[in-house]
């Protein structure tokens, strides 16, 4: 029970603290736009880029790959038909009350061929893991959420890579038609506590091989971010700011834009259907792994509002492999394709049905529970059933409801 | 019932003098208001016609038809064929068949939920809509447009008869209607009215969906 009475003058306090915070921190965008526009794209800032890399492994800044960190350009090439994937995963994460012990991924899919007129392909990939191998790790330990995070995301970009060689092979390996794979989030795999693990390794290294099987088939893989929280260009715009000598552990990492994010940065700066330039994030993993791969992840930041109030832009982070980006045709082609699904829902179209087709509702995961419970006391005899806390609190619950 | 027949949906709620069913055939045409549909109930089957259709929305649906200008063909044809937007339809039960013999009264119990629905064949419907008796379970319905879904009966009963029937069908047809609406003439002339026009063209009858 939550009594929101007690809150009331937390409440108020918090509010006034979020309004100081916005004007503060709209005095410091406006005061990194105005290093982002001085800042010249040359030798030197190349040379405090990696400076701070070396200073500060981890850095996750970014490095320009144009020759304005403000450019904001209006895509000029557009395609006519070509095809969207859409993918997304949903799971249930392992229960130690639930009735059985499990965890499930269900990956939902689409395909979208622009300017056939057809109707989409949509599908879902529903998969059970409940092996002893499955659920424990090296040391024995029950699987974590995050690690089932892990395999879910390796599934969705799998699914991405099969789908993108089927449609390849449905245009007869055609390489005109653009296909484009489309995943919710960031492109790089997100590695959490268990980045150096051996199991986390292996999963990394069948995730960039995904990505190389996109590229073989000519398709390119695109990581859509729906509201960033990134600071990768406002970290870069920090460092740009010290003098080489000072490029220290400790000043990388005493920025005085902390609490800026490259959204708040880039909101007042970009049109609609404008994108930024392009960046590559300086992360360890995209430095090292992706990088050595030939897979190197970059990004740029786009206005999908279709109002020109400022106040009104919604700008969304865009990820996508370097060899992706060698042609400017191909970039403007990308950007409209992407602007143009956006229409109507705000997030790319294909986004929002793979997310509908993934979802397991809590409704379907008890009615998997029941069915599981069911199946194995037709074959055991016993009922399994869910843990005396689990119970408790489920009856607790639907009396407070 | 052919296993063979492609179920038009399965039965959502249903009482004694109708059902509903949620038609679940992506690449075809729902049945037809006025179509004759059947589903089992144990060892018979019961017969009904359709008298209503409604395409659910929901916010995805919603969203997109109040901030779009323009709909690419692509996503409406995802609308229609992929997503599960339900659409419903509203059965009026009129008879069964047991043993053989068919009878134009209420089923003896409704049909259960997820029971699968069929469209009858025009033989079927020829065998159904012979006689006349199930006018005053229609007539006497108060949820459906009972004059409509007469007049559209009446029509697929006359475009199943073999040729040179169907203007003996419509006479007899009309002759029950007055017998039964004879102390109500409007609503006598409403439903003669909507059937004269299409009594004059019995000679090029229209091709029946769903019988």
């Amino acid at each position: 029970m939550l009594e929101l009475r007690k809150l009331l003058d937390k409440v108020d306090q918090m509010s006034q603290d979020v309004a100081d915070r916005q004007q503060l921190y709209g005095d410091l965008a406006q005061e990194a736009r105005a290093v982002l526009a001085d800042t010249r794209v040359d030798e030197e800032l190349h040379a405090k880029i990696t400076a701070a890399i070396t200073a500060e492994s981890t850095w996750r800044g970014a490095r320009p790959l144009e020759g304005a960190l403000d450019r904001r350009i209006n895509p000029q090439a557009r395609a006519a038909n070509f095809s969207l994937i859409g993918v997304d995963g949903s799971q249930i994460y392992p229960d130690r009350h639930g009735p059985v012990l499990y965890y499930l991924l269900n990956i939902g899919s689409i395909v979208m061929r622009v300017g056939s007129g057809q109707a989409p392909v949509t599908d879902t990939r529903p998969e059970l893991y409940y092996s002893e191998a499955d659920l424990y790790d090296q040391n024995l330990n029950l699987v974590n959420n995050e690690w089932v995070n892990g395999r879910r995301e390796l599934a969705e970009m799998r699914a991405l890579a099969d789908l993108a060689q089927a449609e390849r092979l449905y245009y007869a390996g055609d390489l005109e038609p653009m296909i484009l794979a489309m995943k919710d989030g960031q492109l790089t795999m997100w590695m959490g506590e268990r980045a150096q693990s051996a199991e986390k390794k292996q999963q990394l290294v069948r995730y960039i091989a995904c990505l190389h099987d996109i590229q073989q088939v000519g398709a390119v893989p695109i990581g859509f971010v729906g509201r960033p929280r990134s600071a990768n260009v406002v970290r870069l715009l920090w460092v740009a700011r010290l003098p080489q000598s000072e490029i220290t552990r400790e000043r990388v990492n005493s920025s005085k834009y902390r609490a800026l994010t490259d959204r708040a940065l880039f909101s007042a700066l970009l049109g609609p259907n404008q994108r930024s330039a392009l960046f590559a994030s300086t992360g360890r993993v995209n430095r090292e792994d992706f990088a050595q791969a030939g897979q190197r992840i970059c990004f740029f930041y786009l206005n999908i509002a279709r109002s020109n109030d400022p106040a009104a832009a919604r700008i969304v982070r865009v990820d996508l492999p370097e060899w992706a980006t060698q042609s400017p045709a191909l970039i403007d082609k990308i950007q409209n394709a992407i602007y143009d699904d956006c229409e109507g829902t705000h997030f790319p179209y294909v986004l929002v049905r793979a997310d509908e087709l993934a979802v397991v509702s809590q409704q379907e995961k008890r009615n998997l529970d029941s069915m599981l419970a069911v199946s194995i006391s037709q074959i055991t005899g016993h009922m399994p059933l869910d843990s005396a806390k689990a119970m408790a609190k489920s009856q607790s619950r639907h009396y407070a409801t | 019932m052919n296993h063979a027949d492609p179920v038009l949906g399965r039965v959502l709620r249903s009482s004694t003098t109708g059902y509903t069913f949620g038609f679940s055939q992506a690449h075809t045409q729902p049945p037809a208001f006025g179509a004759l549909v059947k589903t089992a109930v144990g060892d018979s089957h019961v017969f009904g016609l359709v008298y209503d259709q409604r395409v659910m929305d929901d916010a995805l649906v919603r969203q997109i038809v109040a901030s779009s200008d323009s709909l690419s063909e692509e996503r409406i044809q995802d609308m229609r064929m992929r997503r599960q937007t339900p659409i419903e339809i509203s059965v009026l039960s009129i008879g069964y068949e047991q043993g053989g013999t068919i009878y134009q009264l209420l089923p003896p119990h409704p049909p259960d939920a997820l029971q699968p629905i069929f469209a009858c064949t025009p033989d079927e419907s020829r065998r159904v809509l012979t006689s006349f008796q199930y006018f005053r379970t229609v007539l006497d319905n108060m949820e459906c447009p009972s004059e409509e879904l007469l007049v559209a009966s009446i029509r697929h009963g006359a475009g199943c008869q073999p040729p040179g029937q169907a203007q003996p069908y419509l006479i007899g047809a009309g002759r029950e209607l007055t017998r039964l609406l004879a102390h109500d003439h409007q609503r006598l002339d409403a439903i003669l009215r909507r059937l004269a026009d299409f009594f004059n063209a019995t000679h090029s009858l229209p091709e029946v969906p769903y019988g």
